[in-house]
C-alpha cells in the first residue's frame, strides 16, 4: 500500500471515529434555574428589508427537491429549540400562551380586542383593488380610517371561504400564534365609495385609477346572498407595523437579531402540523406568514404572524373542488410515482369522503379524517420537522381549546340559521377530538408531573395520563424505570399501571443527587409508545422536578 | 499475527518521516473526534438565556446513531444529485423572481389590439417518429375587434422539418357559431408508406407544400348536441426531395399518381356527446358522424367522397376514479378513379392520432377500422396513469379488413387535466418499434378535425 493510500486509510478511519464519537454517553442534565415563561425576543432591532415571496422558486423547491430529501433522508429533524425545561414553549414574538386562561368571552372579543369591526363605519371608501390569490377582492377604508382587505366566495360555492377564515383565525389565535383580526361582513353597493386614489392593475404591468365598472364587474361575479341584495365578503384588518415579507421554512432571518432559533426548530411552527390538520389548513406556505416590524414601548422588533386563512376548513376544496385537498400535496411525487404501479388497485382515503354534509360548509368532515394521514398542500419545512414530542405539546394544548370556544369562534361565520353552524361546531369537535386523541399518543402521555413529596420512607411522585384528563378514552398502561445521573438503571417502579403516578423507596435514590423517572406506556394493541421522562434534581432541602424530556426532547 | 492490509507496518522500518506523518494524523484524529464531542457538549446556560430555554447543562443532540448517518451518507449521493439537476431551474427561478423576467417576457407578450388584449404563448408537440412536431408560438385574442369571436394565429418553425402558419376566427355563440381558418403549410420529409399493412422498410420521403381555407358553421341546439357544416379550398403540392422525376418514380409503391391537388369541399358533422368531463371522462358516451364531398380542381386528382364515424363509451369502474375508455373509429373514402386520390388524403393510421406504437402514418388505404380500450386509474388530482391498447388496419374495401393482418399496441400514458387541455405523455410498444409522445392532444378528442 502506497503511502498516499495509508495516509487516506487513516485520515477515513479518523472521521469515521469522529462521527461517531460524539453519540450516545450520559443523559441531558438539567440545571436548578426555574423555567423559561418568556423569551425576549422583542429587542430593538434595525428596520430589516422586505423579503418577497418567490413562488416559481417555492414551488420547485416544494414540489421537487425537499419532497425528494424528505423521503431519502433517514434522520430525523432535531429537537425544538424554543422549548423550556417543562416541554412548554414560552411567549415571545412568535407565540403567546393564552388558550389556558382564555375565556368564551375573550375569544369572541379576539385580537381586535372587542372591537365592532367597519360594518358600523359605514361608508367603505376603496382605496385599491386586490390582486393575487385564489379569490377577487379589495382594499378599504371605514370612516375611521382603518383599513380592511376585502374577499369574496367564489360563484358556486357562496360562504364557505368568507366563513371559514374568520373562524380558523379566531382558533388559531385562541390556540397562540398572532393572527389578523378577520370577520364575516354584510353591505351594499351603496356603502362603497371609490376614493380618489384607488387603483387597479391595468393587465398590462401598469396602474390604472378604479371606475365603478370594475366594483360592479367585481360584484356581478360574486354571490349575493341576502334577499335584500346585499353581499357578503371576508373583512381582515390590516396588521399595525410595517409588513416586511413572511419567515422561510429554513433557518433564521438574518437582518433579525431577535430570530436567533431556526424556524424548522421552532415547536410553535412544527405545531401547525396539528393544528393545521384540525382545521385543514392547507395552504400554509411561507406566503400566507407575515414578519411585521412593529414599535411597542420605544422598542422596534418583529412579530411573527399567521395571515389568510379562507382556505382552512373546507375552504380550499371551495375553490377547487378538489377531495385530495388535506389529504396530498398539491403535486405530491410520492403519489404520482408510487401510483403508477399500484395501478389505481388501492383505494385512498379522499376517494370515500363523498359529498359535503352542508353546503355551507364544504368539504370538511370528521367521520375519515385522520390526522396521521393530513397533508398541506405545499411541503412546509416546518411542518414536515413535527416530531413526536412536538405534536404532543400541539395536543395538549389543543385539550385545552373547549366546546364553548369551538362555538364561540363559529359565531363569527354567521351562517345565520341555515343548520349550517351546528355542523361546523360538530365537526370541529369531533377533528378536535381525534386530533388530541392522535396527538397525546405520539409520546407517553404522562402529565401533571411536580416536585416529589417526601413521606415517611419513600417519595410519591405525582403524575396523570393526558388521555384521561383530555376526557378522551384511555387503554395505555404505565411502566416506570429509576436511572440515575449517568443513565444507570436504579430498577423498575410499576409494571402495567393503568394511571401514572408512583412511590419511591427512599433508600432506592438515598446516595443520588439526581435522578430520571422514565416512563413508558404501551396501548392495547401492544404499540409501545416513545418515553417520558422526569428528571429530579436534590434541591438544599427536598427534592425538585427540574426538567422533562418526551422521547429525548 | 499480521493484520490484513497493516503488513507494511511490520515488513519495512518505519522513517521519522512516517512517524511524523502517523502523528500527524494521529492528532488529526484526535482533533477530529474532540471537535465531534464538542459538538454534543456544552456550557451550562442560564433559564434566562432566550438562545437555550431548555435549561440543560448542554443542548440536547440531534438523531445520531451512527447506523442513521451512514444510510444518510449513502443515501443522499441520490439526493445530491437530484439537487444538482434542480439547481439550475431554481437558480433560473429566483433570478425570475427577483427581476420579474417572466412577468416582464408577459408585459412583452401581452399587447393591446385596439382596446382588446392580446396574448403569446408558446406551443409544442413531439413524437418520437417525427420528431418535434409543432413548436411555435400563438397569439390570441378574446372577442376579436368586438366581433365576439375568438382569435388565435399560430406559426411554427421546427428547422427546415415543418413551418406552419395558420391563422384562425371562432364564435362558441350558442347556438350558431362559425369559424373561418387559413393555413400554409410546408412539411419537410413527410413519411409515406405502401398502401396497406405493408412493410415499414417501404418507406420514402417527400416534401409538402399546402395551402388551405375553411370557413364552418355550428348549430348548437342543446347542451352536447352539435352539427357542422364546412367549406374548403385546398391546395397541395408532394415534391420528391430528390427531385425524381416523375414522382411515381420516386415512389414506385404508392398507387395514387396525385401530386397536385385542388380540391374544393364540403364536409357536415353530426357530434352527440354525453360524457360528463371531456377527455376526463368517467361517464357516458359520445358519437360523431361525418361525410363531405371533395371537388377536384386539378386535372391530375380525382373527386372522392369520405365517411367517418366514432364511438365512445366511458365505463365507470369504481368511484369515477378508475374508468374504462373505449373507443371505435371507422373511415372509408369513395371514388370512381382511385388512381387520382392524394395518397395523403386517404385514411391513414399510426402515430399518437391513431395506432400509437407505429410511426406516423405507417398504414394508408381507403378504408380503416381502429379499437381502442383505456384503462384509467387516479394517481392524484388532475394526474391520471392510462393503460391502453389500440388495434386497427387498413384495406381497400370494408369485406377485407382483417384486424388480424396488424398486432395490437400497448402502452402506458401519464395524463395532466391542466386548466386549459390535457398534457399527455405516452409511451406505446408494437412489434415494430416503441413510441413516445408529448403533446397536448388525445386520441379520444371530439373536435379534433380530420386532418386535410
Amino acid at each position: 500500500m502506497s503511502r498516499g493510500r495509508r495516509a487516506c486509510v487513516l485520515f477515513g478511519s479518523a472521521l469515521l471515529l469522529g462521527q461517531f464519537a460524539g453519540c450516545g454517553g450520559r443523559p441531558p442534565v438539567f440545571t436548578e434555574e426555574p423555567p423559561v415563561t418568556r423569551i425576549d425576543d422583542e429587542r430593538n432591532v434595525a428596520e430589516p428589508d422586505e423579503h418577497e415571496f418567490w413562488r416559481m422558486r417555492h414551488h420547485i423547491h416544494s414540489f421537487g427537491a425537499e419532497q425528494l430529501r424528505q423521503r431519502l433522508d433517514p434522520v430525523p429533524a432535531g429537537p425544538a429549540e424554543d422549548v423550556n425545561r417543562l416541554g412548554k414553549v414560552p411567549d415571545s414574538s412568535w407565540f403567546t400562551n393564552r388558550i389556558e386562561h382564555l375565556s368564551s368571552q375573550e375569544l369572541r372579543a379576539g385580537p381586535g380586542g372587542g372591537d365592532s369591526g367597519p360594518e358600523d363605519f359605514r361608508p367603505w371608501t376603496i382605496v385599491g383593488m386586490k390582486s393575487g390569490g385564489r379569490n377577487p377582492g379589495f382594499v378599504f377604508a371605514d370612516t375611521r380610517g382603518r383599513r380592511y382587505i376585502c374577499k369574496f366566495d367564489k360563484v358556486g360555492a357562496p360562504v364557505i371561504a368568507t366563513a371559514a377564515g374568520p373562524v380558523a383565525a379566531r382558533l388559531l389565535w385562541a390556540l397562540g400564534y398572532f393572527v389578523p383580526d378577520d370577520r364575516a361582513v354584510f353591505f351594499e353597493r351603496g356603502d362603497l365609495v371609490i376614493g380618489a386614489d384607488a387603483e387597479a392593475d391595468d393587465g398590462f404591468g401598469g396602474r390604472r385609477p378604479v371606475t365603478d365598472a370594475d366594483i360592479d364587474g367585481l360584484l356581478a361575479g360574486v354571490p349575493a346572498l341576502q334577499a335584500d341584495g346585499s353581499y357578503r365578503a371576508l373583512a381582515s384588518a390590516f396588521l399595525e407595523g410595517k409588513p416586511v415579507g413572511g419567515y422561510a421554512y429554513w433557518g433564521t432571518r438574518k437582518d433579525d437579531l431577535n430570530d436567533t432559533i431556526p424556524h424548522q426548530n421552532r415547536r410553535s411552527l412544527r405545531a401547525l402540523r396539528v393544528f393545521g390538520a384540525w382545521l385543514n389548513h392547507v395552504d400554509l406556505k411561507i406566503d400566507n406568514t407575515l414578519d411585521l416590524y412593529v414599535e411597542e414601548e420605544g422598542r422596534r422588533f418583529l412579530r411573527h404572524y399567521l395571515v389568510d386563512f379562507d382556505g382552512c376548513l373546507g375552504g380550499y376544496w371551495a375553490a377547487r373542488h378538489e377531495p385530495r385537498i388535506g389529504y396530498a400535496y398539491d403535486l405530491d411525487l410520492g403519489e404520482l410515482v408510487t401510483g403508477v404501479p399500484r395501478l389505481g388497485l388501492r383505494d385512498r382515503i379522499w376517494e370515500n369522503l363523498g359529498e359535503p354534509e352542508h353546503e355551507l360548509v364544504g368539504l370538511y368532515e370528521a367521520e375519515l379524517y385522520d390526522p396521521a394521514a393530513w397533508r398541506p398542500n405545499y411541503l412546509n419545512a416546518q411542518v414536515s420537522a413535527a416530531r413526536p414530542a412536538d405534536e404532543f405539546w400541539a395536543g395538549l394544548v389543543l385539550s385545552q381549546l373547549s366546546d364553548e370556544h369551538i362555538e364561540a369562534a363559529v359565531e363569527l361565520a354567521r351562517l345565520g340559521e341555515s343548520g349550517a353552524e351546528r355542523v361546523l361546531e360538530r365537526v370541529l369537535i369531533q377533528r378536535r377530538d381525534k386530533t388530541v386523541d392522535w396527538a397525546l399518543r405520539q409520546v407517553t402521555p404522562v402529565i401533571d408531573l411536580a416536585d416529589p413529596i417526601a413521606e415517611a420512607g419513600h417519595l410519591r411522585l405525582s403524575a396523570m395520563d393526558a388521555l384521561v384528563k383530555a376526557g378522551r378514552p384511555s387503554d395505555l398502561r404505565f411502566s416506570a424505570e429509576l436511572l440515575n445521573r449517568e443513565g444507570r438503571s436504579l430498577g423498575g417502579l410499576t409494571q402495567e399501571a393503568t394511571q401514572p403516578g408512583l412511590v419511591v423507596p427512599a433508600d432506592r435514590v438515598a446516595g443520588e443527587d439526581y435522578f430520571v423517572v422514565r416512563w413508558l406506556a404501551h396501548d392495547a394493541r401492544g404499540r409501545v409508545l416513545p418515553s417520558t421522562e422526569a428528571h429530579y434534581l436534590r434541591a438544599e432541602t427536598a427534592w425538585k422536578l427540574v426538567g422533562i424530556l418526551r422521547d429525548g426532547q | 499475527m499480521e493484520l490484513p492490509g497493516f503488513g507494511w507496518a511490520r515488513r519495512k522500518p518505519v522513517t521519522v518521516q512516517q512517524s511524523r506523518r502517523l502523528a500527524a494524523c494521529c492528532v488529526l484524529w484526535l482533533l477530529l473526534s474532540l471537535w465531534a464531542a464538542a459538538e454534543g457538549a456544552g456550557t451550562a446556560v442560564s433559564a434566562a438565556d432566550s438562545t437555550n430555554p431548555r435549561g440543560t447543562e448542554r443542548p440536547l443532540r440531534a438523531e445520531c446513531s451512527p447506523l442513521r448517518q451512514a444510510g444518510r451518507a449513502v443515501l443522499f449521493l441520490p439526493y445530491a444529485g437530484i439537487r444538482t439537476v434542480l439547481w439550475a431551474p431554481e437558480q433560473l427561478a429566483f433570478f425570475d423572481a427577483r427581476y420579474e423576467l417572466s412577468s416582464r417576457m408577459v408585459a412583452l407578450l401581452t399587447f393591446r389590439a385596439g382596446q382588446y388584449k392580446t396574448e403569446l404563448g408558446p406551443f409544442f408537440s413531439y413524437e418520437s417518429s417525427t420528431g418535434l412536431g409543432l413548436a411555435g408560438a400563438a397569439i390570441g385574442a378574446r372577442d376579436w375587434f368586438g366581433s365576439g369571436a375568438d382569435m388565435k394565429l399560430k406559426f411554427s418553425y421546427v428547422g427546415s422539418r415543418r413551418n406552419y402558419f395558420s391563422f384562425g376566427l371562432e364564435r362558441e355563440a350558442s347556438p350558431f357559431g362559425w369559424q373561418l381558418d387559413g393555413k400554409i403549410e410546408r412539411r419537410a420529409d413527410h413519411p409515406f408508406y405502401g398502401l396497406g399493412p405493408q412493410s415499414s422498410d417501404d418507406r420514402f420521403d417527400a416534401d409538402r407544400d399546402q395551402a388551405t381555407v375553411e370557413a364552418g358553421l355550428r348549430f348548437t341546439p342543446h347542451s352536447g348536441v352539435e352539427a357542422r357544416l364546412t367549406g374548403y379550398f385546398d391546395d397541395t403540392e408532394l415534391d420528391d426531395p430528390e427531385d425524381a422525376d416523375p414522382v411515381s418514380t420516386a415512389f414506385p409503391t404508392l398507387w395514387s399518381r396525385a401530386t397536385d391537388s385542388q380540391y374544393v369541399g364540403l364536409e357536415a358533422q353530426f357530434l352527440l356527446d354525453g360524457r360528463n368531463d371531456g377527455d376526463f371522462s368517467s361517464r357516458g358516451g359520445a358519437l360523431r358522424l361525418m361525410g363531405g364531398v371533395n371537388d377536384s380542381r386539378s386535372a391530375s386528382s380525382a373527386s372522392y367522397e369520405h365517411y367517418s364515424a366514432e364511438a365512445q363509451y366511458f365505463v365507470n369502474l369504481h368511484d369515477d376514479t378508475r374508468v374504462l375508455a373505449l373507443r371505435a373509429y371507422g373511415e372509408a373514402l369513395e371514388s370512381r378513379d382511385w388512381d387520382g386520390v392524394p395518397y395523403t388524403n386517404l385514411v391513414r393510421f399510426g402515430g399518437s392520432d391513431g395506432l400509437r406504437g407505429y410511426s406516423r402514418y405507417r398504414f394508408a388505404d381507403r378504408q380503416g377500422l381502429l379499437v381502442t380500450a383505456e384503462y384509467r386509474y387516479l394517481l392524484t388530482t388532475h394526474w391520471q396513469g392510462r393503460i391502453f391498447t389500440d388495434w386497427g388496419s387498413v384495406a381497400p374495401k370494408w369485406k377485407l379488413m382483417r384486424l388480424a393482418q396488424t398486432d395490437p399496441i400497448f402502452g402506458f400514458a401519464l395524463a395532466l387535466e391542466s386548466h386549459r387541455f390535457p398534457l399527455l405523455m405516452q409511451i406505446a410498444r408494437s412489434p415494430e418499434s416503441t413510441e413516445f409522445y408529448v403533446g397536448t392532444h388525445s386520441i379520444f378528442d371530439l373536435h379534433s378535425r380530420r386532418e386535410r
